[in-house]
């Protein structure tokens, strides 16, 4: 990897932001300890998400006057707050890990193969993705819901097919600033084929902005599947997600905060982590930037 | 500049042709739209005559001609639901999402170019810090959160504010600001790097040297500068801010174009959605083009070929 040249002065660039280290590895662990949770969270939830008990329904937080038997509460109809609120894990990481990716690996290796052999098929896919990055993302999105119908597998396709068209723009860029480089024509007089060298040789040096793109898109999916879900237009019941946690609340402000606070807390602390891990990413794979 | 403003318009209306055929297409492979239509009771000849009138037994080609035809005369049939010409639907709820969004975008600006200069300006001081955070937790939080907060502390707890409806300039306030924080933090963020890059420049040197105020320099020599950034995030925001209406409106039942389309949405009136889908796209696309017009304009070094 010819990029290897250039980490020694991008790490030394970043060690001096000693603090900007510290503050991605408290992201990193808070995102770690979530993504376990995701994974454990049949194991480790202290009640069913979705059993209710109407006779304990809206009982409110442990410290707020409600038992240590639900810690974070319950919902109108009686169910486990903090055992939802584990549970729509699952739904947030799940679909932006795999949104992102699909989107990510189309674009990507749509942008490489484009970037790197021209011709009609990269100026038939370059008018494509223009076209389509006309539209914002949720617009877009949420009109691909409207036709496709709401559901978990429909929510990622939608994201997906609204997603791929950035990293496609950024990986052509990428590569046809890459693909006149001497290791390029190195590789070819070498007589490596041409697959070979654009995906082996390229596209990881070109790889960087791409992963920068990929991490704030996760925490721009995890908002936008919430939204979604919010709408009633996302992952349906009996399936908990932070998004339809909220929009049940809202019927319950004025009696029951805990309704409202927790799962948009889980929310804004799981993208809050995902951005400062990207602004982090950023400023080490990005030597140019001043900040 | 002429020729670059004629290829832009052409792959806007090949935008919106592309999302109106989506929309098309969909809706005939996703299910007989006729079966939104009858009721369980109905015949296999009332079903036919549904179909015949609605030109559902055309071939595809021809629903397609018929539907473009329509669609640019600014027909898209009947909402389903209200049983009233679509198109009409979307013109009478457009209003409340250009206030909504106006406002939202005032808000947003009267904030954070202050906030950005300041810190850009003061760069590692207090505000600076405070703006940071503020930007950063800014562009974490979900606005709908954000907006049910506001729900619940401003019009539940201290019932200074209506939440619901549209009657007055009151009702604006809650969803102008839960649609205006996501926009604030990133106008707040790019104002202050603009700032602080601006300000190393050697222009900036020569103007504090010859002995201006340094409120002048800021104002007069670098301010300028921020021009261009501000106009290309606008350009981006936009898009994401409508996105953000349809949210937005619908916490707030704020009767715009956002909540007609979820709700359209929510009871399959596709009529309407095509319609909004239509309007809403050339709305995105002809605002991107103004704003790469205006770009060029604040840009003398933009040249495009």
């Amino acid at each position: 990897m010819a990029s290897a040249v250039l980490w020694p002065v991008a790490i030394r660039r970043a060690a001096r932001r000693r603090r900007g280290h510290v503050v991605a590895a408290a992201a990193a662990g808070f995102l770690a300890v979530t993504a376990a949770a995701a994974l454990l969270a049949p194991w480790i939830v202290p009640h069913p998400p979705t059993r209710q008990q109407i006779a304990r329904r809206l009982t409110p937080p442990a410290w707020a006057g409600g038992g240590w038997e639900h810690l974070l509460g319950t919902d109108q109809l009686g169910r486990d707050i903090a055992s939802r609120i584990l549970y729509g894990t699952r739904v947030s990481l799940g679909v932006a890990l795999v949104a992102v990716t699909l989107a990510g690996a189309t674009g990507t290796a749509l942008g490489v193969v484009a970037g790197y052999y021209g011709g009609g098929i990269e100026r038939l896919l370059t008018r494509l993705a223009d076209v389509q990055l006309a539209f914002p993302l949720t617009l877009l999105v949420i009109t691909l819901i409207a036709l496709l119908g709401p559901g978990l597998g429909n929510v990622i396709a939608a994201m997906a097919l609204g997603g791929w068209a950035t990293y496609f723009r950024m990986a052509r860029a990428q590569v046809l600033s890459l693909r006149e480089a001497e290791y390029v024509l190195a590789a070819r007089c070498l007589g490596i084929p041409d697959a070979r060298i654009a995906f082996r040789h390229v596209l990881p040096n070109a790889l960087s902005p791409l992963v920068v793109l990929a991490s704030f898109s996760v925490a721009q999916v995890i908002i936008l599947e919430s939204a979604l879900s919010f709408l009633g237009l996302g992952v349906q019941p009996p399936i908990p997600t932070w998004g339809a946690m909220l929009a049940d609340s809202r019927d319950y402000l004025a009696i029951a905060w805990w309704l409202a606070a927790f799962p948009g807390l889980a929310l804004m602390l799981t993208v809050l982590a995902i951005n400062l891990l990207g602004d982090w990413l950023r400023d080490l794979l990005d030597p140019r930037l001043v900040v | 500049m002429a020729g670059y403003v004629a290829r832009r318009l052409l792959d806007a209306a090949l935008g919106v042709l592309g999302v109106t055929t989506i929309a098309f297409l969909a809706i005939r492979l996703s299910g007989d739209p006729v079966a939104l239509l009858v009721t369980e009771y109905a015949t296999p000849e009332d079903i036919a005559r549904v179909r015949r009138t609605l030109g559902l037994d055309q071939p595809l080609w021809v629903q397609y001609a018929r539907f473009l035809a329509d669609a640019l005369r600014g027909n898209f049939g009947e909402s389903l639901r209200f049983i009233k010409p679509a198109a009409p639907l979307v013109y009478s709820a457009l209003p409340a999402t250009v206030q909504l969004a106006a406002a939202a975008l005032l808000v947003a600006l009267a904030v954070a170019l202050p906030l950005g200069m300041v810190a850009g300006v003061r760069r590692g001081s207090a505000i600076d810090g405070a703006a940071i955070v503020l930007a950063t937790l800014g562009q974490s939080m979900p606005y709908f959160w954000l907006g049910i907060l506001l729900i619940m502390v401003f019009a539940v707890r201290l019932q200074w504010l209506p939440a619901f409806g549209s009657e007055s300039w009151r009702h604006l306030i809650l969803p102008a600001l839960t649609l205006a924080m996501t926009p604030m933090a990133r106008i707040a963020r790019i104002v202050r790097s603009g700032m602080v890059e601006v300000l190393t420049q050697d222009y900036i040197r020569t103007a504090h040297a010859k002995g201006l105020r340094a409120s002048a320099v800021v104002v007069r020599h670098a301010l300028p500068n921020l021009a261009i950034p501000l106009v290309t995030l606008l350009a981006l925001d936009f898009g994401t801010l409508l996105g953000g209406a349809v949210v937005t409106e619908t916490i707030f039942a704020w009767p715009g174009v956002g909540r007609l389309v979820v709700q359209a949405i929510q009871s399959r009136d596709y009529p309407v959605v095509q319609a909004v889908v239509f309007y809403l796209a050339t709305a995105v696309v002809l605002i991107n083009l103004t704003l790469d017009v205006i770009y060029a304009r604040l840009d003398p070094r933009v040249r495009y070929g």
